[in-house]
């Protein structure tokens, strides 16, 4: 909703001041680097990886994976080595996740250890996957999802668009706080990322759209990844890093969810 | 000047900045060689014989072969006495000792012309006058002073006593009141903006004494001399701007909108919060801890359209004091300033029409008596029609938006008899943002005050208000498929009583109440979705706001007076609703449900208020104040443009009263007959519970809004310069400000003092208008501030396949230096008696300086895992016509 009103506000004000964008030096200083851990475990086989890497300075350039930690997810007593299948990428290929089960991750990077803890949200089905046209702009179209949120518990989504097989850097993420029970429709609209993703869908695209019930850390997280300005497209006043739930100083997240996907071709 | 070294300091890196600095040391240049030229007026050598002439005469034979100009009161012009001086080669300085030895009357220079004025050493002393032992009778003489033209009543009008070092100015209402000995005395009486009269008064009762006033005839005039040098009442109020919207009307503005609230931005310690933006900070202080009073009643949004225009039409507004530091006890409620504007009360002389047409806005001000000298109204309105440039783009979707503002101000006031007066006043504004397809957003502010100045005697002044304040806002947002209606609103009925005692001729006392009750709704959403409607209704909020207050003004000698009071406000929290506490990581422990009118708590706190003025020599004082404030309604605000959706919330049990210490110490100098100014301040600023958003917080949760927020305490400290030539041809001012102020929030910053958005060291504003003739008027700005302190990457990481950036420190780096100059012209097109034209031509950002509204940062386009950073600049170059016509 807020997205929603800064957008109008800012269709309505370019469209009368003559605002001009340029890319310029800013002279920032350094800092010093971080682990980053971004963990995932599904519900499906063969999906779930931990990434390990590392942050580095805002002028450089490709980033460093962590090689020989050792990652490690419990549950319910049982303990599941994570094995690196490529430099900083630890898979578990036969390794599934379960909704209700709480998931603990331990990453230890030369010495130093690192925690977090997710719970797998029960599945919510994704009833449709569809069309619908921009409000202001009619030639403009986006996906749109559908589904019924249970009544009597908190729930949080997080939906990726891939076009084409290609994932778009638009983070949709949704609460039941205004629709508990509903049925609920989203237009998943990415305009506000369209100049570095992928531009306007064209007859015959192949649009994909992955749905993945989320627990609240994680919905905070990614919430605070767009809200607090991290991924550079805000108008906070006061940028912040997201609110991790990783314990132990590293960057990122560890989230347990459910995952499902739906697809269309453009007509 | 110590603003020129500091300019020096500043470092010359970019070859605009400083071709921009040489700009501002040729204007600097300028105002010394007015300074110098004034000097030299009275060593002018003259050739002269004046033989028996009367001193009018003498003046008009040397203005003759020397082309110096006099300035002098109708006593002057009316003085028969014959008089003789003669001089070859002499300077000016001892032909006119000679002339005037034998008369009462002395000069000085004034810019580049010269006073004549009743010589105070030598002044015939009237019976009476030179003794102020009590032991006599001593009587007050009251009444007001008012425009003879319009009725208008004039604040801050001052009435000396010719011969002694006394006097009083008039309060907001034109009321004054003094308290002499019997005996015979010559009052003159004066205000910015009219010419000056002296009367003569023999005193011995109780007596009642309007003054009309004329206006001063041509623009060079209006800001004449009020009074002479170290001739005006000393007052120990200090940190006080005052500006009327008549003296500010050549200063050149975003498209030619004419507005008291970017006026004020150029004042030193005031600071505009953005890129063309009529929001402002002060002294340190956030946009919010800003009281906005329009006639005495709360605005709680005064922006339009993204702030960039403020709700104030400078067609219907009479003048705005703003005090950024020792604010009288009358005042409370916010930590940083008071604005008090005060509209016009309307013509009660003749009908009077005026209006605009610019750019961005039409305006029409309609003001007439309804009984002459009692009774009058005035109206005045202003809408923007935008939107009727867009009807015409062949884009439907275009076609379909809908975007204006209007303003409608209204006021009436009847004069019941010498002792009552009633006045009622109204602000309707209204913004409206929306599009056929998307939706739309309207807000606006309400305010209403019912007014009642009544005069017990000749001592004692009353004024109470019945106040009404309303800002509301309504959404409707068709998202894709789902729709969302929101309202929010805050109302505040108020009542206020305000009473000036004039005890005796060395204190006065005010003293009075205040008592507000606030509703906040902070919104109600019906979302509709594909088949089900739900209503989620936010708690509203009930407080009443009670203050007393009590301060003397006391005027301890001529040379030194000391103000002090104290000012209690008691903030009352009534049900119903519930109150929580939480636990350290913001989320609800407990939950506690009160009834409606159960009182959930009251805050009391104690505002001592004290200053002191001394005039140490003649034109020359130093002041010092010290103050408390307290704030119980506070903005949550987190984006970087203003926002209609910005929200208020009042003290809770978990949300603190904010208080603020205010201590200032400040020296003023008056010089050439008050033709310039010289001030500067000093401050040192702590305040406490000040609000923040924990890190992640979600602005428009359902939950309540203590869970998204943070507390700690602030401080702020700075130095303001200020150089001011008031009248003259040219005329402008210099402001340099030097200033710091910090937060420290647990949870923000690793627990560490962080630089505040609004803090920025350096702040420099040159003002300066220029009447070339009276046909044509220039005038220029130019600003340069340090860039606000922000909040940028020092890292970044991948994450989800994309750049996400790694802060390492709130607020830790700048934004660029921001600077810009201003031009303006008025052309005076027809002037008669009855009709009167002018047109204003405008330009703004006139060198097109690059300023950063916001910069951003993403990935790069081109490189993979590269981060670049992206500069948005708003406005450049942008001109303005305004036709202005009055009759």
């Amino acid at each position: 909703m807020k997205q929603l009103i800064n957008y109008t506000y800012f269709l309505i004000a370019t469209a009368i001041l003559c605002s001009c964008e340029k890319v310029i030096d800013v002279n920032l200083s350094d800092s010093e680097s971080k682990y980053v851990i971004e963990g995932i475990v599904t519900n499906e086989a063969g999906s779930s990886r931990i990434l390990v890497t590392r942050s580095n300075n805002f002028a450089d350039g490709s980033y460093e994976n962590i090689r020989g930690a050792l990652v490690e997810v419990e549950s319910n007593g049982t303990v599941t080595t994570f094995t690196e299948a490529n430099p900083g990428v630890y898979r578990n290929t036969a390794f599934k996740g379960n909704s209700g089960n709480v998931y603990n991750l331990r990453v230890v990077i030369n010495g130093q250890t690192f925690t977090s803890k997710s719970t797998m949200p029960a599945r919510v089905t994704l009833d449709s996957l569809f069309l619908t046209v921009d409000n202001l702009d009619k030639t403009t179209r986006y996906a749109t999802v559908s589904y019924r949120d249970p009544r009597g518990r908190k729930n949080y989504y997080r939906f990726i668009q891939f076009k084409n097989g290609k994932k778009e850097k638009s983070i949709f993420t949704e609460s039941d706080e205004f629709s508990n029970g509903d049925q609920v429709e989203t237009q998943l609209d990415n305009s506000d990322r369209i100049d570095d993703s992928n531009p306007a869908l064209k007859k015959g695209d192949l649009l994909e759209v992955e749905m993945q019930c989320i627990d609240a850390a994680v919905y905070k997280y990614w919430f605070s990844v767009v809200d607090g300005g991290a991924n550079g497209n805000s108008e906070n006043a006061a940028p912040a890093n997201p609110v991790t739930n990783i314990i132990g100083g590293a960057l990122g997240y560890f989230s347990a969810h459910t995952m499902q996907k739906k697809s269309l071709i453009i007509p | 000047m110590k603003i020129y070294t500091f300019i020096g300091v500043l470092s010359m890196s970019d070859p605009l900045r400083r071709y921009t600095y040489t700009a501002f040391l040729c204007f600097a240049l300028v105002l010394i060689n007015q300074l110098s030229f004034a000097q030299s007026v009275l060593d002018k050598k003259i050739n002269i014989v004046i033989n028996d002439a009367t001193l009018k005469e003498s003046l008009g034979q040397i203005t003759r072969v020397s082309g110096i100009k006099f300035t002098f009161n109708e006593e002057v012009a009316n003085d028969k006495q014959k008089l003789s001086a003669r001089g070859v080669n002499k300077p000016l300085r001892i032909l006119l000792s000679e002339l005037l030895k034998s008369t009462r009357y002395s000069f000085t220079k004034l810019g580049s012309e010269v006073l004549i004025r009743i010589d105070q050493k030598n002044q015939k002393v009237y019976p009476g006058a030179a003794r102020t032992d009590m032991s006599t009778q001593s009587y007050a003489i009251s009444g007001s002073i008012k425009s003879a033209r319009t009725g208008e009543t004039i604040p801050g009008g001052t009435i000396m006593i010719a011969g002694l070092q006394q006097g009083t100015s008039t309060n907001d209402y034109g009321f004054y009141s003094l308290r002499l000995p019997q005996g015979n005395y010559s009052l003159i009486v004066s205000a910015i903006g009219f010419k000056e009269r002296q009367l003569q008064v023999s005193l011995s009762a109780d007596s009642t004494m309007n003054f009309a006033l004329d206006e001063s005839s041509y623009q060079l005039a209006e800001v004449k001399v009020t009074g002479d040098e170290g001739n005006q009442p000393l007052n120990a109020q200090m940190g006080l701007d005052k500006v009327s919207v008549r003296e500010t009307s050549n200063i050149p503005v975003l498209f030619g909108e004419r507005d008291i609230l970017k006026t004020i931005q150029l004042l030193p310690g005031v600071k505009a919060a953005g890129e063309g933006s009529s929001g402002f900070y002060v002294r340190g202080g956030a946009a919010d801890q800003n009281l906005i009073l329009l006639d005495e009643a709360p605005v709680y949004n005064a922006s339009h359209l993204m702030g960039f225009f403020s709700t104030f039409n400078s067609d219907a507004i009479k003048n705005a004091s703003i005090y950024k530091g020792g604010m009288p006890a009358q005042y409370g409620g916010r930590l940083s300033s008071v604005l008090d504007i005060k509209m016009n009360d309307g013509n009660n002389q003749q009908l009077g029409v005026s209006g605009g047409i610019g750019l961005i806005a039409s305006r029409l001000n309609v003001e007439a008596p309804i009984q002459k000298g009692r009774s009058s109204f005035l109206i005045s309105g202003r809408r923007t029609y935008v939107d009727q440039f867009l009807k015409l783009s062949s884009d439907t979707a275009v076609d379909g938006i809908k975007l204006y503002f209007y303003d409608l101000n209204v006021k009436a006031n009847y004069q019941i008899n010498n002792s009552n007066r009633l006045y009622i006043s109204g602000y309707f504004g209204q913004d409206v943002l929306s599009s056929d397809d998307l939706g739309g957003i309207n807000w606006g502010n309400a305010t209403g005050t019912l007014r009642w100045n009544h005069i017990f005697n000749n001592r004692v002044f009353s004024n109470t208000s019945l106040i009404l304040s309303n800002y509301d806002y309504k959404i409707n947002v068709n998202l894709g498929i789902n729709k969302f209606n929101i309202f929010s609103q805050i109302r505040d009925w108020n009542f206020k009583e305000d009473v000036q005692w004039n005890l005796n001729n060395r204190n006065t006392l005010s003293f009075g109440l205040n008592s507000i009750y606030h509703t906040i709704k902070p919104g109600e959403i019906s979302a509709q979705g594909v088949a089900t409607t739900v209503r989620e209704r936010l708690q509203n909020q009930y407080s009443v706001e009670n203050a007393v207050y009590i301060s003397n003004a006391w005027s301890i000698s001529n040379k030194l007076s000391a103000t002090y009071g104290l000012r209690v406000p008691a903030f009352t929290i009534l049900g119903k609703g519930n109150f929580y506490t939480l636990d350290l990581n913001g989320e609800v422990l407990t939950t506690k449900s009160y009834k409606s009118r159960e009182v959930v708590k009251t805050y009391i706190n104690f505002e001592p208020r004290l200053a002191l003025g001394w005039e140490f020599s003649p034109g020359n004082s130093v002041k010092a104040s010290y103050v408390r404030n307290t704030q119980n309604l506070h903005l949550i605000s987190n984006s970087t443009a203003e926002s209609p959706t910005d929200k208020w919330v009042g003290s809770t049990n978990l949300i603190k009263p904010e208080t603020a210490d205010q201590f200032s110490l400040g020296f003023y100098k008056k010089a050439a007959g008050n033709v310039y100014e010289f001030s500067t301040e000093a401050y040192y600023k702590t305040m406490s519970n000040q609000i923040d958003y924990r890190p992640g917080a979600d602005v428009f949760t359902n939950a309540p809004i203590e869970t998204q927020l943070l507390y700690g305490k602030g401080r702020a400290y700075g130095i303001e310069f200020l150089a001011k030539k008031k009248a003259g041809a040219l005329s402008g001012w210099l402001s340099y400000t030097l200033s710091k102020t910090e937060r420290q929030i647990n949870g923000i910053n690793n627990n560490n003092w962080y630089n505040a958005r609004q803090d920025r060291t350096h702040d420099v504003v040159i003002t300066a208008m220029y009447q070339v003739n009276p046909k044509w008027a220039l005038s220029a700005n130019w600003v340069f501030y340090t860039g606000d302190a922000v909040t940028f990457p020092s890292g970044k990481y991948r994450v989800d396949d994309q750049t996400i950036f790694y802060f390492t420190e709130r607020n830790g780096y700048r934004m660029p230096n921001y600077q810009r100059l201003d031009l303006g012209a008025t052309r005076q097109l027809k002037q008669t008696k009855t009709f009167s034209s002018e047109l204003i031509l405008g330009l703004y950002n006139a060198y097109g300086y690059n300023n950063a509204y916001r910069i951003t940062f993403r990935e790069s386009k081109t490189v993979p895992d590269k981060a670049e950073a992206l500069r948005t600049t708003l406005f450049k170059y942008v001109p303005s016509i305004t036709y202005n016509f009055k009759f």
